[in-house]
């Protein structure tokens, strides 16, 4: 358990007390061990158990006689093994479904609380805390995705690998981060779901909490595939009425982990807002994509009016061939004072809901002035969702560090940037 | 099992399904005797036991006007089906409009799901089909229905001159989701196809599957 509720060097210390239960050993990674559960001093919260799957029925009896409130069983050798190992995870859930203890497990990573420093995982790392929850029918995705959101400053309210779900299970997750006030986005990665009907309350009411849902299913493909009728057979499988059923609740079904986090964070950051949005950009190439993207999934280019063509032309910051049309384009030797008058104007009227921030790299382009630019514009219109698609590498870099510093989701591809802005206004 | 057609038609009906005028004859002269009282052009076929893919098997006849189409009908349908197990003749009123598809099914993770989609013997190859989990409610119907290629019939012009009520098929496919969603005995529902017209979505052919 090195670098979970142990003192970890990627997270500050967990500010709750720890007992380190353990009979044969005298400490574990600096922590005195007590025996058993039993000699703790005080009530326990929560255990943490990777004992041998043999060992794990008489430590979650002795957890149940200690009143623990909940138990996650990170030990493997349970279900997942056959019809012997069904059968001990049966009993360790009738363990703590007679004790009245919450089960998460068994065979899961665990639970991390970036906010709480809690990371009751056999993670390495604790990912910066945020508005997202992970939730995760894989545990090892979970290790995976903890050390991408380092690198890629993600934030999360919570990651819960679910395991096996002996106990607790994804729709109990998205009910409790329905209602939970650091969650803004939840982001599943699920291969099956137990009770269809169960989950789909669950997403109803985190959607009508005002929080994005955005599903990932693996396995898709194969055998078993579910008859419509006869006639639908062949196209309307399990995986078809998994997407219909998310739609239907309000989720958003993505196609890749890269789809889940990116659209998972700018939901996360960034508030939902009527369709009805405006591109602005220094070059014509990246908002003819964006505007072919936009038309794709859905997502409104308003039409400029003249009274805000006006106010721009009014500014005296516009280039005198500037495009006066959604896209809006700048023209190539754009500066932060040029993009600051077009963020300030348009997220000022009333009929444009967000905006889509492109910046190429031009000779001229000063690309910490229109991150700034950007920011400080967002700040006054925090109501409207503003996107970033800064493109380019090193050039860029110290712009789109700004702008991930300050909530401003950015995108090296338009596509990406269309989609996230489709699912705040949702249309996916 | 599969509902007698006689059965089907009347739970459908009591969801407010509305199915297409029909007669179900034992035999030739139940045929010519129940054409006087519907108003051609006919269909007639052959329905239940063995008979799944009429179309195929060349077990229904369209546009019969006459008493003597009606004779010619018979005696091939008689001819062809011969060997099957079959309850009878089916004559109906053949109705021009829309060809929809509406399905019913159980998921084994989400229970009752309702399908839409364009009918007719294409139907499996363009997958033109939207699914809902039932029940649902009005603007889940309108939805499912704006999801697929056929939502092109329900536009102010329709498509190629043909059009249908956007507002009568929504309510069906609300209706069907109550039937799937309260009648737990139903495993399967297969209406194909469902004629629409501006006036109405009716059922010309309808399989509904019960377990046990």
């Amino acid at each position: 358990m090195k670098g979970s509720v142990f003192a970890s060097p990627f997270a500050k210390p967990f500010k709750g007390r720890i007992f380190a239960v353990n009979p044969n050993a005298s400490e574990i990674l600096g922590v005195k061990c007590i025996p058993s559960v039993k000699d703790a001093a005080g009530p326990v919260d929560l255990a943490v158990i990777c004992v041998p799957a043999a060992l794990v029925p008489t430590v979650l009896r002795e957890c149940a006689e200690k009143k623990v409130k909940a138990a996650i069983v990170v030990s493997a050798g349970f279900a997942e093994t056959g019809p012997e190992g069904r059968q001990k995870q049966e009993e360790i859930a009738a363990i703590c479904r007679n004790a009245g203890m919450l089960l998460l497990g068994p065979n899961c990573l665990g639970v991390l609380r970036p906010a709480s420093s809690l990371n009751a995982s056999f993670g390495l790392g604790m990912p910066p805390s945020g508005g997202m929850a992970f939730v995760s029918q894989s545990g090892a995705l979970a290790d995976s995705v903890i050390d991408w959101a380092l690198e890629q400053m993600y934030g999360f309210s919570a990651l819960v690998s679910l395991g096996n779900s002996a106990g607790l299970n994804e729709a109990d997750f998205v009910d409790w981060l329905a209602s939970d006030a650091q969650t803004k986005a939840i982001t599943l990665y699920l291969e099956g779901v137990r009770n269809g009907k169960a989950f789909m309350a669950a997403v109803r009411k985190a959607v009508a909490n005002d929080k994005k849902v955005f599903v990932l299913k693996g396995g898709r493909e194969g055998k078993g595939l579910k008859a419509v009728s006869s006639h639908t057979a062949a196209m309307a499988g399990s995986y078809p009425v998994f997407a219909a059923a998310m739609r239907q609740c309000g989720a958003t079904v993505v196609d890749s982990l890269e789809e889940l986090f990116v659209l998972g964070d700018a939901a996360s950051k960034q508030p939902a807002a009527r369709n009805g949005v405006a591109v602005i950009t220094n070059g014509g190439g990246a908002g003819v994509l964006c505007a072919d993207y936009c038309h794709r999934y859905g997502v409104q280019l308003v039409d400029l009016r003249e009274k805000t063509l006006a106010r721009l032309d009014r500014g005296g910051n516009m280039h005198s061939a500037y495009s006066r049309s959604n896209p809006l384009d700048l023209i190539g030797d754009a500066l932060p004072e040029r993009y600051a008058a077009a963020l300030e104007t348009l997220l000022s009227e009333n009929y444009v809901h967000g905006l889509i921030v492109v910046q190429t790299l031009q000779t001229m382009t000063d690309s910490i002035g229109d991150a700034k630019a950007v920011v400080a514009a967002s700040r006054r219109h925090p109501k409207k969702p503003v996107l970033c698609v800064f493109m380019g590498g090193p050039y860029s870099k110290e712009g789109i560090c700004f702008l991930h510093e300050h909530g401003i989701p950015n995108f090296q591809d338009p596509l990406l940037a269309v989609k996230a802005m489709a699912a705040l206004v949702g249309k996916i | 099992m599969q509902l007698a057609f006689g059965e089907a038609r009347k739970l459908l009906n009591r969801y407010g399904l509305k199915t297409v005028r029909s007669s179900l004859c034992a035999d030739r002269l139940g045929v010519l005797d129940a054409s006087n009282r519907l108003r051609p052009p006919f269909v007639l076929k052959v329905v239940g036991g063995d008979v799944l893919h009429k179309t195929e098997k060349s077990l229904i006849f369209l546009n019969l006007e006459s008493r003597e189409d009606l004779e010619i009908a018979l005696r091939k349908l008689s001819k062809r089906a011969k060997g099957l197990k079959f309850d009878g003749f089916l004559l109906q009123e053949q109705l021009k409009g829309v060809e929809l598809i509406l399905g019913g099914s159980r998921d084994p993770v989400f229970g009752p799901v309702v399908a839409f989609g364009s009918g007719g013997v294409l139907t499996e190859l363009y997958k033109d089909i939207s699914l809902r989990v039932a029940p649902f409610s009005k603007k889940d119907a309108l939805e499912m229905i704006a999801e697929t290629k056929a939502s092109a019939f329900f536009t102010g012009e329709g498509f190629r001159g043909r059009k249908a009520s956007r507002d009568r098929v929504a309510s069906a496919l609300v209706s069907l989701s109550k039937l799937m969603a309260e009648r737990g005995e139903v495993s399967e529902v297969d209406l194909n196809p469902v004629i629409a017209t501006q006036e109405a979505a009716t059922i010309v052919d309808a399989r509904v599957i019960c377990h046990g």
